[in-house]
C-alpha cells in the first residue's frame, strides 16, 4: 500500500466571497501512517480542514501535498482518500453489500476480486452476517461498521474521519474508540480524525492538532498537549475539569496573585500581568492552614462523581475548581488550596506561555 | 330510560351480526365511527361514487335531451366506439390525423408526458446549485398555474401564420420554408400544440423534483464523489434512484391531467378540436356530446366512462403508493 505523509502549507479557505474565513494560513504535517487528530470546538475550522484534506473543497490560498505531490487541482478520487461521515452517508436505496462494493464498482474492479475485498472488508469489521440488509434496518453502530467497511474497502492511502462517533451512544462510543484505532494500525493508513471531543482525541490520537477560529493552535501528542498547553486558549479547552486560570502580576521573580498569596518563578526578573494556570487534579483541598504555596477560599459546592470528586472554591468571587480521590468538606467550609511551584503554568498577557 | 328500550329491540339483530361475524361487536364505538364518517362519505358519495354510478347506469340508456327514454343495452357503447370521431379506424391504421379522440388523446399522453417529466427533471437539476433557483423555479412554476385556457389563447398567437412569435422566430433564423400556420395543418397541429403545452406539466413536474432533490442528504453526494463517482454515475446511482419514487407521482398525475384536457384544446381550435377534429381530445368529446346540439347524454357518458377506466388504474396505483 502506498503510504501518504499530507502537507498543507500556508492553507487559507474562505466562503461567500471572503466574508467568511473557515480557514486562516493552517500549516499542518500528518506523517505515513500517523494517526492525527484535528480538535477544537463547534465553528473552529477543523471540518473545513478535512474537507480541505479531502478534496471536497478548494483551498483560496496556499498549498497541499500528498508526499511530494500538489493536490490542490486533484479530484477527492484522484487523491485516493477515504470519508467516513458523521451520519455514515451509507446509500439509502443499496444493500449493506452495494454500499460496500460501491467504490469498487465505480473502480472497474473485476467482479471476483471485489468479492474478496468484500469479504476481508466485512470479516474485519465483524459485519459479514449484513450483507443483504438495507441501511435503514441495521443499529447505529452496525452502519458505523458499514461505512468503515465501505471506507477501507478501496484500499485508500489516507483515511479521513470526520466525527465519525458522535452518533453512537456512550457505550458504544467506547467500543468503536479502540475498534478503529486497532483498525488503523492494523491497516497502517495515515488518518486524520475530527472530533470536539477531547477525551476521543487524547485516547487515540497519535498527536493531536488543536484549531480555533479557523487556525492550528497547537500540534503535540496527547502527553505534552495536556502537559505544556503553549496558549491559554489550550490550556483551558484541554482537560476535564480545564485549568484554572488565575490573575496576578509578576515582579522580581515572583508573581503576585490578585487573590493574594505570592509565588516564585524561575524565569526571569520581567514583570507585567499573567495568568497563573493549575490543573484541578494538581491542588491538594485542606482546611489547615499549609506551609506552602496555596489560595484561600470559600467551599462554594461539592460535585461527587464517584470516581473523583470535584471542588467548587470560591476565591474572591471566583471559581476555581480542584479534583480530589475524596474529600470531606462542604458548602461554606473555608478551605486552603495547596500546589507544588512545579505544577503551575505561568501565561503572558497575550496569553502565551512564559515557562 | 330510552337505552333500555333500545337494547330489548336490538338484542336480536345485534346478536345475529355479531353471529355471522364470529366475534363481539362494540356497538358504541361502531356508532361513533359512523358519525365521524358520516361527512366524508356523504362528499364522497355525492362528488364521486354517485356521478361514476350515475353514468355507469346511464350509459346503458338512451336519453330524449337530459331525460331516460329507456333501456337500450350496449348500443351507447357500440356507437360510441365506431364513432370516427372518438376512434377513426382506418386513419388510425394509416397514422394519418384525424385519427378520433381516443387514440389522439393517448398520443398526447405518449408525448406529453414524457417531454415534461423529463424537462422538469433537467430543469430542476439545473436549478439546484445555481444562485437565483428560487426566481427561476417561480418562473417555471407560473407555467402550472396559469389557467389553461389562457394558455391554448396564447399558443393561438406564437403558432399564428403573420403575428406569432415562433413563425418570426423562424423567419430571424432564416428558415421561412417552415414558416406555416402550425395549428391549421392536420398532420402536424396536434405536435405543434403538445409542444406548446409541455411547459404547463413541466413546472409541477419540475418542483416535485427540486423537493426530492432538496432532501437528499449532500454526505451521499460527497461520498460518491469521494468513492470516484464523476458526474455521470453520481446521477445515475444515487440521485435517479433516491428521486425514483417523485417519478412515479409526476408521471401518473401527468397521465392523469393530460388525460382530462379540455381548456387548451377548446382554446385553441374551439369545439370540434383544430380543423376536421385533428387534435379533438375526449374531454371535448364529452363536451360536444352533452351540451352541443343533438345532445347525445348516452354518447357522453360512455367517453366519460372510458377516461375514467383508463384513470382509475392510474389513481390506484398512486393511492397505493408508500
Amino acid at each position: 500500500m502506498a503510504m501518504t505523509g499530507i502537507s498543507l502549507q500556508n492553507v487559507s479557505k474562505h466562503f461567500d466571497a471572503g466574508e467568511t474565513v473557515a480557514n486562516h494560513q493552517v500549516n499542518l504535517e500528518v506523517e505515513d501512517g500517523e494517526f492525527l487528530v484535528l480538535l477544537g470546538p463547534s465553528g473552529s475550522g477543523k471540518t473545513t480542514t478535512l474537507r480541505l484534506i479531502a478534496g471536497l473543497e478548494t483551498p483560496t490560498e496556499g498549498d497541499i501535498y500528498f508526499g511530494d505531490r500538489r493536490v490542490n487541482d486533484d479530484s477527492p478520487s484522484d487523491r485516493n482518500v477515504a470519508m467516513v461521515f458523521q451520519n455514515y452517508a451509507l446509500y439509502p436505496h443499496m444493500s449493506v453489500k452495494g454500499n460496500i462494493a460501491y467504490p469498487l464498482k465505480v473502480r472497474d474492479v473485476t467482479p471476483e476480486e471485489r468479492e474478496d475485498r468484500i469479504r476481508e472488508a466485512t470479516e474485519l469489521l465483524h459485519i459479514d452476517d449484513l450483507l443483504e440488509k438495507k441501511p435503514a434496518e441495521l443499529s447505529g453502530g452496525q452502519r458505523q461498521r458499514v461505512s468503515l467497511a465501505r471506507a477501507i474497502v478501496r484500499k485508500p492511502s489516507v483515511f479521513l474521519l470526520d466525527e465519525p462517533l458522535s452518533n453512537l451512544d456512550a457505550k458504544l462510543r467506547l467500543e468503536m474508540r479502540s475498534e478503529l484505532k486497532r483498525l488503523q494500525s492494523e491497516l497502517g493508513i495515515t488518518a486524520v480524525y475530527v472530533t470536539h471531543n477531547q477525551e476521543e482525541a487524547m485516547s487515540m490520537g497519535d498527536r493531536i492538532a488543536v484549531m480555533n477560529e479557523g487556525t492550528i493552535r497547537q500540534v503535540a501528542e496527547p502527553e505534552e498537549l495536556y502537559r505544556r498547553p503553549k496558549t491559554t486558549w489550550v490550556a483551558r479547552f484541554i482537560g476535564s475539569p480545564p485549568m484554572n486560570l488565575l490573575q496576578g502580576t509578576r515582579r522580581n521573580g515572583a508573581v503576585e496573585l490578585a487573590s493574594g498569596g505570592s509565588v516564585s518563578t524561575d524565569a526571569d526578573g520581567a514583570s507585567g500581568d499573567v495568568s497563573l494556570g493549575v490543573r484541578p487534579e494538581d491542588f491538594t483541598v485542606s482546611t489547615e492552614p499549609p506551609s506552602g504555596y496555596s489560595i484561600q477560599g470559600t467551599v462554594d459546592t461539592v460535585e461527587p462523581l464517584g470516581e473523583y470528586t470535584i471542588v467548587n472554591v470560591s476565591v474572591e468571587g471566583r471559581i476555581v475548581k480542584a479534583k480530589e480521590p475524596t474529600t470531606t468538606v462542604e458548602r461554606g467550609d473555608d478551605v486552603y488550596l495547596l500546589f507544588d511551584d512545579s505544577d503551575v503554568y505561568l501565561y503572558d498577557d497575550r496569553g502565551e506561555l512564559l515557562s | 330510560m330510552p337505552m333500555e328500550s333500545q337494547e330489548s329491540t336490538g338484542v336480536d339483530l345485534t346478536e345475529r351480526i355479531e353471529g355471522l361475524l364470529g366475534y363481539e361487536v362494540d356497538w358504541d364505538k361502531t356508532k361513533a365511527i359512523l358519525v365521524f364518517l358520516l361527512p366524508g362519505l356523504t362528499l364522497f358519495g355525492l362528488f364521486s361514487f354517485g356521478p361514476m354510478l350515475y353514468s355507469v347506469v346511464g350509459s346503458f340508456f338512451a336519453f330524449d335531451g337530459f331525460d331516460v327514454a329507456g333501456f337500450v343495452g350496449l348500443q351507447n357503447w357500440e356507437e360510441t366506439l365506431t364513432d370516427p370521431l372518438i376512434i377513426n379506424w382506418d386513419n388510425l391504421l394509416a397514422f394519418e390525423f384525424p385519427m378520433g379522440a381516443l387514440p389522439q388523446n393517448i398520443l398526447w399522453m405518449i408525448l406529453h408526458v414524457p417531454a415534461s417529466t423529463l424537462l422538469g427533471l433537467g430543469l430542476a437539476l439545473l436549478f439546484a446549485d445555481l444562485k437565483g433557483k428560487r426566481i427561476l423555479r417561480t418562473l417555471v412554476f407560473l407555467g402550472f398555474t396559469t389557467p389553461t385556457v389562457v394558455i391554448g389563447l396564447v399558443l393561438l398567437f406564437v403558432y399564428d401564420p403573420q403575428a406569432g412569435i415562433f413563425n418570426g422566430f423562424l423567419r430571424v433564423i432564416g428558415m421561412e420554408g417552415m414558416v406555416r400556420d402550425w395549428l391549421s395543418r392536420p398532420q402536424i397541429a396536434i405536435y405543434a400544440l403538445v409542444a406548446g403545452g409541455v411547459w404547463v406539466q413541466t413546472g409541477f413536474s419540475m418542483l416535485l423534483y427540486s423537493s426530492a432533490l432538496a432532501s437528499i442528504d449532500p454526505a451521499l453526494l460527497e461520498s460518491a464523489r469521494i468513492d470516484g463517482a464523476g458526474p455521470f454515475k453520481r446521477f445515475k446511482d444515487i440521485i435517479w434512484p433516491l428521486v425514483k419514487p417523485v417519478t412515479a407521482v409526476v408521471v401518473i398525475m401527468g397521465m392523469i391531467w393530460v388525460l382530462r384536457i379540455f381548456a387548451i384544446v377548446y382554446a385553441a381550435g374551439g369545439p370540434s378540436g383544430g380543423p376536421n377534429h385533428v387534435y379533438s381530445v375526449l374531454g371535448l368529446e364529452v363536451f360536444n356530446s352533452a351540451f352541443q346540439v343533438p345532445v347525445e347524454y348516452g354518447k357522453a357518458m360512455v367517453v366519460a366512462l372510458i377516461e375514467l377506466i383508463i384513470a382509475l388504474p392510474l389513481a390506484a396505483y398512486i393511492a397505493r403508493m408508500e
